[in-house]
Formats: structure tokens, C-alpha cells, sequence
């Protein structure tokens, strides 16, 4: 498959992707007013990935691509219905909208990929999407190759280590970008469904070598993919057929939820535990030293008995001793 | 061969995929891509006569991933804490990566403080007695380096190798008494008289 010509693909992203409508109702040239407001955090942030983005790029080597996609994520982060702040990923997204798009069209572009593609519920602190779309793959991976799924725990090889960096850099830190525009061609039309596809086919095409290969060449292998090994036109013809069910996707999703829920009213359940446990503790303590401490007090008050007969015994013998000098004086 | 895990962390472009890269390839590229989620790199060094597999995990500096991290520093047998000796934040964020290997590990993991960067000696913030005192306060190995120029990259990682074998004769020697004790106590229950083990339970006691 060819994915979009060149000359379409900005176009053809967006509109697919809303940010033409979202424009059109931009009033007050919203962007040239975001990316001009003074956000020195941001900048600074910011500022650290602009050299670190697409580096194999020429527009990237030679540093003429940099103050466009500053101005873009900039423009992002002064904008007021952004949830997520800025998120490293986020940079090689930019930067791809930047290679086919202008510096306006692509803010809207981003905006849209936020907003209708889930991609801010990826990034937001926590990554609460990500953590979805990795439980949704563990269970698609047990259910279209479980060889695979099972050579993979047996070497205790999680799939959080590698959906990590295809999610979030839309898979342009895995693969040349060649074949990251063709991936964001599919992505734009179908979403998360065909990035699943294009997944399961993957590791389907890889499975006969990874079952006889050790962790360390599957992960290397999962991170960073020798393209001349893979046969991509294959992988997406294939990646088509396979049916993927959205009901499996929602059903999963809620699945996770529910597990989260539980694991954290399970850890608030322990935590209570452990502060309740605390407090007992402290009372036992307490409880310990006013034993102690009335023990202390019996014993003083004992010893002040003692004392007082001591005392008494003490009178009386000289009592007794004044008694006899009396008597003696008498005498 | 045996496996060790090391887990390499700190702040955003302080230069941790850096001296990894300079380690593997002997190479230098001033703006290699910035780690998003983790990178995984792996290499057989020699030490003390002995081979040792390092597996290399490159975790990402922004301050929004570190909830990733935990699960790589978990089984690690050792962690490389990096900072840039040019930016002083990132000297401050040490206490951070500390504590989240504490929590994880307790003290029962090799704790590396590395100083990266020397080749901007002009530019530099935090001094190298700033490092030793962090460093021994908290009795971890330090060093600084210049991914750059390739200064003490191989020895960082030749330390990296010999601690790691040390660590792991250790834990053998504190396996291997164990192991004899349970054998002993093991020849001692077979030499009970199954006789006298019959009279006692006849004899019922309580």
C-alpha cells in the first residue's frame, strides 16, 4: 500500500482529522495571538526537545525547522483547553504535521488529534490513555497470537516497555519516517483500531522468530525495528484483514477501569490498615507507658509506706528512747 | 552468561542515552533523540578475567514519566543516577531519583552518581567536592564524565562491571552457608532413632 501522495497528505490529515472545521470557527486568529504570549516554563520545556526531534531530518540538522515547531507547541500550551500541558511525544508529532503542513494549519491539526483522537487523555499526567490502550493490546495479543502472548510472560517481557514509545511518537522513534507517514495516513482514517491492526500484523510477521529468540534481541528488536527485515507492504494488506471487534475494545477498556478502581481502593483498604494498625500501635504504646507509669507511682507510694512506717517506727523508738530518759532522769 | 540489569536515570537531557551511545558504538551525536517511555541497549564487557552481560535500560528525564520508572528500577542490580555538572536543577533532582530507588529497593542495590558533561568546564555549576559529598553521604560510587569526549566512559562502565561481580559473589557466599546449614539440620533429622521417635509418641505427651 502507498498510503496519501505527498502532495495531498497535509490536506488530506486535515480535514480528516476536524482541524479544518476548528479553524473555520476561529474568529480572532487565535493562533498568531497563542504563540506570540510569553510562557517562559513552557520555553524552556519546550526548548530542551527542539534539537532532539527528528534528528535525521535536513530541516532538523540544519536548524531551520526548530522556530516552527517552537512556535506550534507554544502556541499549544497557551491554549486554554489544552489538559495535558506538554508531553515529550508530543514534539515528533508536531514536528511530522510541520513537514506537510503551515505553522497554523498544523496547531489546529494537533488541537484536533487531542481533542477527537484521545491523544490528551495519552499524554495527560499519569498517561491515563496509554495505560488503557496497553491493557486493550495485552488482551488483543492473548487473543490473536497466544504463543506470542505467552513467550512473553514466560520471559517476563511486559508490553508497557515497548507501547510506550510506539504510542506516544505515533511509532516515528521505531520506524524511518517513510514508514511513520504511511502509519499516520491510516491513523488519520481509522484511529486506534487500525494502529491495532498494524500492531497485531507486526508481531504476527515477527512471531516464528521471536518464540526462539532471548528477551534481549525481542526488545531490541520491539524498540528499534531493522525496516529491511520487515515487509511492510505485507504487514499492511494483512493488518486490514484482521477484524478487530470495537465491543472487545470498550469491553476491555471498562475491564481496566474496574481492575484500577479495585487496585486502588485495595491500596487505600492497606493504607487505612497500616494507619489504623499505626494508631493501635501508638495507644498499645501509650497504654504500655501509663501501666508503667502507675506501676512507678504503686511503687513510690509503696516506698512512701515504708518510708512513712520507717518514719513511725523511727518516733516511736525515740519516743520509747525519751521515755526511758525521762524515766531515768526521775530515777 | 549471566544477565545484569542496569537501570539509568535523572533529569531531562542531562545525557544518559548519551553515554550509553558513547559506551556501545564509541560515538557522539550532540542532539540524539529525546528518550520517550524507554530504550533498551545491551553489551558484554570484560572484567577480572570474567565476561559480564550488561542489559541497558535508557529510561526517559521529563519529570512527567518518572511514574514509569519504579518498574525498571525493580529488578535492577544496579542504577546510574546522571546529572548535568552544568545545570544545578538537575544536581537538585538527585534527592528525587534517590528516593524513588529507596522506596523501590531499599538500600539493597549499587547506587552510581554520575557528573556528565565535563567538556563545559566553563559552564560548570556544581563542583566535583559538591558530588564527593553527596556521594558519600550517601555511600554511593561517583564520577564524572563527558559523554563528548568519551572522558571515563569506559572506566565508569569498567566499575560498573567489577561492582556488579563483587555484588554477585556476595550474594553466592550468602546463599551457599544456607544452604549447608539446611543439609546439616537435614543429616541430623535422619540420625533420630526411629525407635525413640515411636516411644515418644507412645509415651503422649502433651
Amino acid at each position: 500500500m502507498r498510503g496519501v501522495p505527498n502532495r495531498f497528505r497535509g490536506n488530506i490529515w486535515f480535514i480528516l482529522s476536524g482541524a479544518d472545521k476548528l479553524m473555520k470557527q476561529d474568529q480572532e486568529n487565535l493562533f498568531k495571538k497563542l504563540k506570540k504570549i510569553k510562557n517562559p516554563k513552557a520555553e524552556e520545556l519546550i526548548k530542551k526537545d527542539l534539537d532532539r526531534t527528528l534528528t535525521t531530518h535536513r530541516g532538523y540538522i540544519e536548524k531551520t525547522e526548530q522556530s516552527r515547531l517552537l512556535d506550534v507547541l507554544i502556541a499549544w500550551m497557551n491554549y486554554e483547553k489544552n489538559e495535558c500541558g506538554y508531553s515529550q511525544g508530543m514534539n515528533f508529532i508536531a514536528a511530522i504535521l510541520l513537514l506537510f503542513l503551515d505553522e497554523e494549519q498544523a496547531f489546529w491539526t494537533l488541537v484536533a488529534l487531542m481533542e477527537n483522537y484521545n491523544l490528551s487523555e495519552m499524554y495527560k499526567p499519569g498517561f491515563p490513555y496509554l495505560e488503557i490502550a496497553t491493557y486493550q493490546w495485552d488482551r488483543l495479543l492473548e487473543k490473536f497470537l497466544p504463543k506470542l502472548y505467552n513467550h512473553f510472560q514466560f520471559l517476563f517481557l511486559t508490553s508497557d516497555i515497548y507501547t510506550s514509545r510506539w504510542f506516544l511518537t505515533m511509532f516515528s522513534t521505531t520506524f524511518s519516517i517513510h514508514t511513520t507517514l504511511k502509519l499516520m495516513d491510516f491513523f488519520f482514517f481509522d484511529g486506534w483500531k487500525f494502529r491495532f491492526q498494524i500492531c497485531i500484523s507486526l508481531l504476527k510477521s515477527f512471531q516464528k522468530s521471536f518464540l526462539l529468540l532471548p528477551f534481549e534481541d525481542i526488545v531490541s528488536t520491539l524498540l528499534n525495528f531493522d525496516e529491511s527485515t520487515v515487509d511492510f507492504p505485507k504487514i499492511f494488506k494483512n493488518a486490514k484483514k484482521i477484524k478487530l471487534s470495537t465491543n472487545d475494545l470498550e469491553k476491555w477498556e471498562n475491564e481496566f477501569k474496574e481492575k484500577k478502581k479495585e487496585n486502588e481502593i485495595e491500596i487505600e483498604k492497606k493504607n487505612q490498615n497500616q494507619k489504623e494498625k499505626e494508631k493501635e500501635r501508638k495507644k498499645e504504646n501509650e497504654n504500655q507507658n501509663e501501666n508503667e507509669n502507675e506501676k512507678e507511682k504503686e511503687k513510690e507510694n509503696e516506698n512512701g509506706k515504708e518510708n512513712e512506717i520507717e518514719i513511725e517506727k523511727k518516733n516511736q523508738n525515740q519516743k520509747e528512747k525519751e521515755k526511758e530518759r525521762e524515766n531515768e532522769i526521775e530515777n | 552468561m549471566e544477565n545484569f540489569k542496569i537501570c539509568f536515570m535523572g533529569d531531562q537531557s542531562v545525557g544518559k542515552t548519551s553515554i550509553i551511545n558513547r559506551f556501545i558504538y564509541d560515538d557522539f551525536n550532540i542532539n540524539s533523540q529525546s528518550t520517550v517511555g524507554v530504550d533498551f541497549l545491551s553489551k558484554t564487557i570484560f572484567v577480572e578475567n570474567e565476561s559480564v552481560r550488561l542489559h541497558l535500560w535508557d529510561t526517559a528525564g521529563q519529570e512527567r514519566f518518572r511514574c514509569l520508572i519504579p518498574s525498571y528500577v525493580r529488578n535492577s542490580s544496579l542504577v546510574v543516577i546522571v546529572f548535568d555538572i552544568t545545570n544545578k536543577t538537575s544536581f537538585k533532582s538527585i534527592e528525587f531519583w534517590m528516593d524513588t530507588v529507596q522506596n523501590e529497593r531499599g538500600d539493597d542495590v549499587i547506587v552510581f552518581l554520575v557528573g556528565n558533561k565535563t567538556d563545559l568546564e566553563d559552564e560548570r555549576q556544581v563542583s566535583l567536592e559538591k558530588l564527593e559529598k553527596e556521594a558519600n553521604k550517601n555511600g554511593f560510587l561517583y564520577l564524572e564524565t563527558s559523554a563528548k569526549t568519551g572522558h571515563n566512559v569506559k572506566q565508569l562502565f569498567r566499575k560498573i562491571g567489577i561492582s556488579i561481580l563483587k555484588q554477585n559473589k556476595k550474594r553466592k557466599e550468602l546463599i551457599k552457608p544456607e544452604l549447608d546449614e539446611n543439609t546439616s539440620l537435614m543429616n541430623i533429622s535422619l540420625n533420630i532413632d526411629p525407635n525413640k521417635l515411636k516411644q515418644k509418641e507412645e509415651s503422649g505427651c502433651c
